[in-house]
């Protein structure tokens, strides 16, 4: 039988073949299938860990206390409750279980956490339009809570939208890291996915969907003086690199989903004869005439 | 957790694999359930449900599949053979004698077709004719790469049914980019179109290559329409100020402007 890292290989290189369209169906069963196989806590170890490292479309929660809506995933995640960015709270409230009580960030991180959560819905409001959902969840790394901003964080940007007829769906996962170099240098990790899925199936069954991932990475050093103290700094240094690599990221999105794929299509598959946009276009132009011919 | 069906669940995930990787997802679920059985049916039932392509040339499909055997028949050479998942080969080859009668047309169809392939599948190309009947033919054409190295493959099938001067079928497309990432193109679209000459081989391939040049320059524009009405302003390429975001306590000046910024 196969060891716990073979399994778990195996599992993400299924993944990242089968149709990224039901990754989450996909994933649950996947899930299913260990659980049958190993009933011992091997499998579910296994779940657990697949569950975290593999990206799915967010959820969208409805935070009570503020009204607003929230996005969940596994980062902000206890049991079957989700905490909401506005009111800090779990919804639906969790059981309470002393040993185990859900995770808070420490006070000076859920402090970045409000104002980092407002920044990024500037930002959200900029790029998407003024549609969409963002979230901001970070939590401690360090051991000692009180020097959470000084030792270092960790911590996730989510942005959701869905055009209105639901043709185009968009769902950015930044997950970063914090990781002081010296007491004025720090290196900030970030690892960005994109799930992006379109279609308009009143107009043609052509879909294109799926997700990419890439990592980026910057040393920056931190000067606190002059009224800019070290939470601001390290907003500062995450939003521009969560902007940077979001920008990178599109335009590997439009080169992938427009150039590559219809490359593969004309180049690799079927080509309308002698290949060349000259060629195309000339087709294009004699199937428009016709067209208006037949009026 | 008993009552659900492993077959089933083996089923649905064979059901989205990409038309050339079917080995590779075999093998992963290899690793994950111990019945090789299991596994070995749910591909072959996509195997018979999509069609693919064995030996670089031969189709096996559920219609052209021989009932007395698990065998497929090769109506073109005459010939049946098993197929290979691990080797994507085909075995056991034997000569075989079809009780359907083959219309007239037939040699010349797979002549042209033959040609045709050469002229507009730049890849991998396979084709089978599979006679109905003495007026009536099954073509399926596949024209794949399976470019691992680069972290591609991708499918073009085609399945058309000509009965008598009548011509119904359907076309699939279907991509794979996995560099980074996991990235999936399907089109699906069914084609109706009629003889407009002499039945003849040449007449038959002559409307499925218009039929498919049409679809090819539809796809082009449906990435277009994509592109343009859909992914552009899903995520903007710069905010409409057309700068980047003044990140820190400013921040919220853009709050402050942010009347002007929706209504623009």
């Amino acid at each position: 039988m196969a060891s716990y890292e073979e399994k778990f290989d195996a599992s993400l290189d299924l993944l990242r073949r089968l149709d990224p369209k039901s990754i989450a169906k996909n994933l649950n069963d996947i899930c299913t299938v260990i659980q049958n196989n190993d009933h011992d806590s091997t499998g579910e170890d296994l779940v657990q860990d697949l569950l975290s490292s593999i990206d799915t479309p967010l959820k969208v929660s409805k935070c009570k206390e503020s009204g607003k809506d929230y996005l969940s995933c596994d980062y902000n995640r206890d049991g079957d409750s989700y905490r909401s960015p506005w009111s800090n709270k779990y919804y639906p409230t969790p059981q309470a279980d002393d040993d185990q009580p859900p995770p808070f960030p420490s006070s000076s991180l859920r402090q970045l956490e409000i104002k980092a959560n407002d920044s990024f819905d500037i930002y959200r409001d900029l790029y998407y339009e003024g549609a969409g959902i963002s979230s901001v969840y970070l939590w401690d790394t360090a051991e000692d809570d009180e020097n959470t901003l000084q030792d270092g964080f960790a911590g996730v940007v989510l942005i959701k939208k869905e055009t209105d007829d639901g043709s185009g769906k968009w769902d950015s996962i930044h997950v970063f890291e914090v990781i002081p170099e010296s007491s004025t240098s720090y290196l900030y990790k970030l690892t960005t996915s994109v799930i992006l899925d379109l279609q308009n199936q009143k107009l043609s069954s052509l879909s294109l969907s799926g997700t990419l991932t890439r990592q980026l990475e910057s040393v920056q050093s931190i000067e606190v003086d002059g009224g800019v103290n070290l939470e601001t700094n390290h907003l500062i240094n995450l939003g521009t690199l969560v902007e940077k690599s979001e920008y990178n990221i599109r335009n590997l999105l439009q080169e992938v989903y427009f150039d590559k794929l219809k490359d593969i299509m004309l180049k690799d598959l079927r080509s309308i004869g002698d290949i060349g946009d000259k060629k195309l276009e000339d087709l294009r132009q004699s199937e428009l005439i016709k067209g208006l011919q037949t009026l | 957790m008993a009552s659900i069906k492993l077959d089933q669940l083996v089923d649905k995930l064979v059901e989205s694999a990409p038309p050339g990787e079917l080995k590779e997802v075999g093998e992963g679920l290899s690793s994950l359930v111990s019945s090789p059985a299991v596994i070995n049916e749910s591909l072959e039932s996509y195997i018979q449900k999509n069609g693919a392509v064995f030996s670089g040339k031969y189709i096996a499909s559920s219609y052209n599949k021989d009932e007395s055997s698990t065998k497929y028949i090769d109506y073109v050479s005459k010939k049946k053979f098993n197929v290979d998942l691990q080797s994507n080969r085909v075995t056991d080859i034997e000569s075989f004698v079809p009780s359907v009668t083959y219309p007239p047309y037939f040699e010349d169809v797979v002549s042209t077709l033959e040609t045709y392939g050469e002229d507009h599948y730049p890849s991998g190309y396979a084709f089978t004719v599979i006679p109905v009947s003495s007026s009536s033919v099954r073509i399926i054409i596949i024209g794949q790469r399976l470019n691992n190295e680069n972290y591609y493959t991708g499918q073009w099938k085609s399945n058309y049914l000509i009965d008598g001067s009548n011509v119904s079928g359907t076309v699939k497309l279907d991509i794979h980019y996995y560099e980074d990432g996991n990235v999936r193109l399907n089109f699906d679209e069914k084609v109706s179109t009629s003889l407009n000459g002499s039945i003849t081989g040449s007449e038959i391939v002559n409307v499925i290559n218009n039929a498919e040049n049409k679809i090819t320059l539809q796809i082009v524009d449906d990435f277009n329409q994509l592109n343009q009405k859909y992914f552009k302003n899903l995520r903007r390429l710069l905010p409409i100020t057309r700068s980047k975001i003044n990140w820190g306590n400013a921040i919220g000046n853009y709050r402050l402007g942010s009347d002007v910024v929706n209504k623009q």
